[in-house]
């Protein structure tokens, strides 16, 4: 074991870690409130990273640099975090007809527009035929949630719903359906921008990040400039992050929301908007982790990026108990020192995680389940 | 009262669960600037009309009609609870729903949140003022002031004895500076001295300019400070008016005590 403890892998547990903290606090806080693990947020984290591709410029840099491409990936990421809110979450939480019916249109075309899409061909690049069959199973794989979405929302957990009787809760519905946006933002990601592996421009990418951090020498770490870039943006975004929900107006609405949605409701506070305020603010953390996490690891942007990631990060957000913030925040560094302390490896922080919570079953941070009369 | 208005009024409401109708249309009115009483038997539909009116539940029929402080009337079924409490509708609960893990005098701010916001997404970012964070603290201490809570704003809610959380909810639904008051059960769980002193808050409440419609099972309570009460059973109105008449009601009676009473 001794030779795992090199400073390498300090280095790389550290922004292992800051990275997973940055994505396990949008679980986290969703949980919080709705009580639903978005799974789709695993890709938010993705489409951070292709959105900051296309504007640095996939084939040819654009001259954008990645630091200014950052926001604008910010921004949309919230906007397809709060999309799928509005889409696929809201109606289930409402059970409005309207919005039922509204998010099996949005489906409906998203799915034609992605079949029109292939149809009419892409011709920037070929596909090569083990590509195209992985579309094609991809998009099998995505029809039975999508069906399942389908049938599963309505009054009273729709066709599915009914037919399971009670076994089908509200909560249930809304997994399955966070599964189902999770695979058809994943198989969306792969018709739009193929099954190749990416990577951002050399010259979009500042020099001094993969230059070594002289200051570090001194204490014998290998640091190189994107590592501390990483510690410093996560650092920053958890500082705000913590102040945001503690000393703003809104994170005291998500505090209250987070303990009685009904209640706040009732001291006026829009339920409704502090939800999709939660998601915008998870989904532009995920998007900063994602495109960090692209430029650490380097020509790894691919529609599949997201998965591993944000299975670890919902480990760290179950580990330091999930619906707490500061709790995902040490959970996501304690998997990162995990993962980086044992090479990388992809189990042995799960292990941990179940280790753990068989001591404590809520997490390390996690309370006490509260009891209503 | 020279110009006192209608601030409550319901017209034929009708809640069905199922199949069974809790709430069979009920006509009722709440004049301002009184206390009105709506009792009436175990399920009688007393707190599913509280739900209806503020947006909890939605209405199988009829309509719900709330005019504001400044007068404006509003049409309430159909709209969402938070739309409800920022028109002017607070309420507190049968069983008490405090946020139990902060301090009491953060419980009041949240019902001052809807007042001290102003909408705009901006608004809600920006890290208070500090002039404007201690208007906040000042009144919300002043709401505790108001129900005898000022020495214990610091007590995380939960830690309260029974009669302290019933008054901190009462201080934190009127930080919604609402023109009617919805009270379920305000003296459930009670003893004597502190239903006597709840009778004087909640007077002194009408006569700070805030409408009370509360439920009540406390006769002592309902007939002691009512200026109307409206008796429900099995959802349907079945008595109303001055505590003296409803008190002899042959239906109230009958309703409450069964036919042999008469």
């Amino acid at each position: 074991m001794s030779s795992l403890l090199t400073p390498e892998n300090l280095v790389n547990a550290l922004s292992l870690g800051a990275l997973y903290a940055l994505i396990a606090v949008g679980y986290t806080m969703v949980y919080g409130i709705i009580k639903l693990i978005n799974f789709a947020h695993g890709e938010i984290f993705m489409l951070g990273a292709f959105w900051a591709l296309m504007l640095v410029g996939a084939e040819q840099a654009t001259g954008i640099n990645l630091f200014v491409a950052i926001v604008p990936a910010m921004l949309l990421c919230a906007a397809v975090g709060m999309s799928i809110d509005w889409t696929a979450y809201l109606s289930l939480r409402r059970r409005l007809p309207l919005a039922d019916w509204m998010s099996v249109a949005l489906l409906a075309i998203l799915g034609l527009g992605a079949i029109a899409y292939k149809l009419t061909g892409d011709t920037t690049h070929t596909w090569h035929s083990e590509t195209a069959h992985g579309v094609l199973r991809w998009a099998v794989i995505a029809l039975v949630p999508v069906t399942m979405l389908a049938l599963s929302i309505g009054e009273k957990g729709g066709l599915l719903g009914r037919s399971l009787g009670r076994v089908t809760s509200d909560r249930l519905s809304a997994l399955i359906t966070a599964i189902g946006m999770s695979l058809i933002l994943q198989t969306l990601a792969q018709l739009i921008w193929g099954a190749d592996y990416r990577a951002f421009p050399e010259d979009a990418i500042p020099a001094f990040m993969n230059e070594r951090v002289g200051a570090f020498d001194v204490v014998g770490l290998p640091v190189l400039g994107k590592e501390l870039a990483i510690w410093v943006t996560a650092l920053a975004m958890m500082v705000a992050l913590n102040l945001l929900v503690t000393r703003t107006k809104i994170g005291t609405a998500m505090r209250a929301c987070s303990m009685d949605q009904e209640t706040a409701a009732l001291m006026g506070i829009s339920v409704d908007r502090v939800i999709a305020f939660t998601f915008v603010v998870g989904s532009a953390m995920a998007a900063v982790a994602g495109i960090l996490y692209a430029v650490k690891v380097g020509g790894n942007i691919s529609f599949r990026m997201g998965y591993y990631p944000g299975l670890l990060a919902f480990a760290a957000a179950v580990l330091g108990g999930i619906g707490n913030v500061r709790g995902a925040m040490l959970g996501g560094v304690l998997i990162g020192f995990v993962q980086g302390f044992t090479g990388g490896a992809f189990s042995v922080p799960f292990a941990v995680m179940i280790l753990v919570l068989l001591v404590l079953p809520r997490g390390i941070l996690g309370e006490p389940q509260a009891t209503r009369a | 009262m020279s110009d006192s208005y209608v601030v409550l009024e319901t017209s034929r409401l009708r809640k069905d669960f199922g199949g069974v109708c809790a709430v069979k249309d009920v006509d009722m009115e709440v004049t301002s600037g009184t206390i009105t009483a709506l009792i009436g038997p175990n399920g009688a539909g007393k707190t599913t009309v509280f739900n209806l009116v503020t947006g909890n539940y939605d209405a199988t029929a009829g309509s719900v009609r709330f005019t504001d402080a400044a007068g404006a009337t509003h049409d309430l079924l159909g709209r969402r609870p938070d739309r409800i409490a920022r028109l002017g509708i607070a309420r507190t609960f049968q069983n008490i729903r405090l946020f139990g893990e902060v301090p009491t005098l953060d419980n009041v701010k949240l019902g001052l949140h809807s007042r001290t916001r102003r909408g705009a997404l901006a608004a809600l970012l920006r890290f208070p003022a500090a002039a404007e964070e201690r208007d906040v603290h000042d009144a919300a201490y002043r709401y505790l002031d108001f129900v005898g809570l000022a020495g214990k704003s610091h007590e995380l809610a939960r830690n309260l004895p029974y009669g302290e959380q019933r008054r901190l909810e009462i201080a934190r639904a009127l930080a919604l500076a609402p023109n009617l008051l919805l009270l379920d059960e305000p003296a459930a769980g009670m003893n004597p001295q502190e239903t006597e002193d709840l009778m004087a808050l909640i007077r002194r409440i009408r006569d700070l300019g805030t409408t009370v419609l509360l439920i009540e099972h406390d006769m002592r309570l309902v007939m002691g400070i009512s200026d109307r009460v409206v008796v429900l059973d099995h959802g349907e109105v079945i008595a109303r008016g001055v505590p003296g008449d409803v008190k002899n009601a042959p239906d109230v009676i009958r309703a409450y005590l069964g036919d042999e009473a008469i």
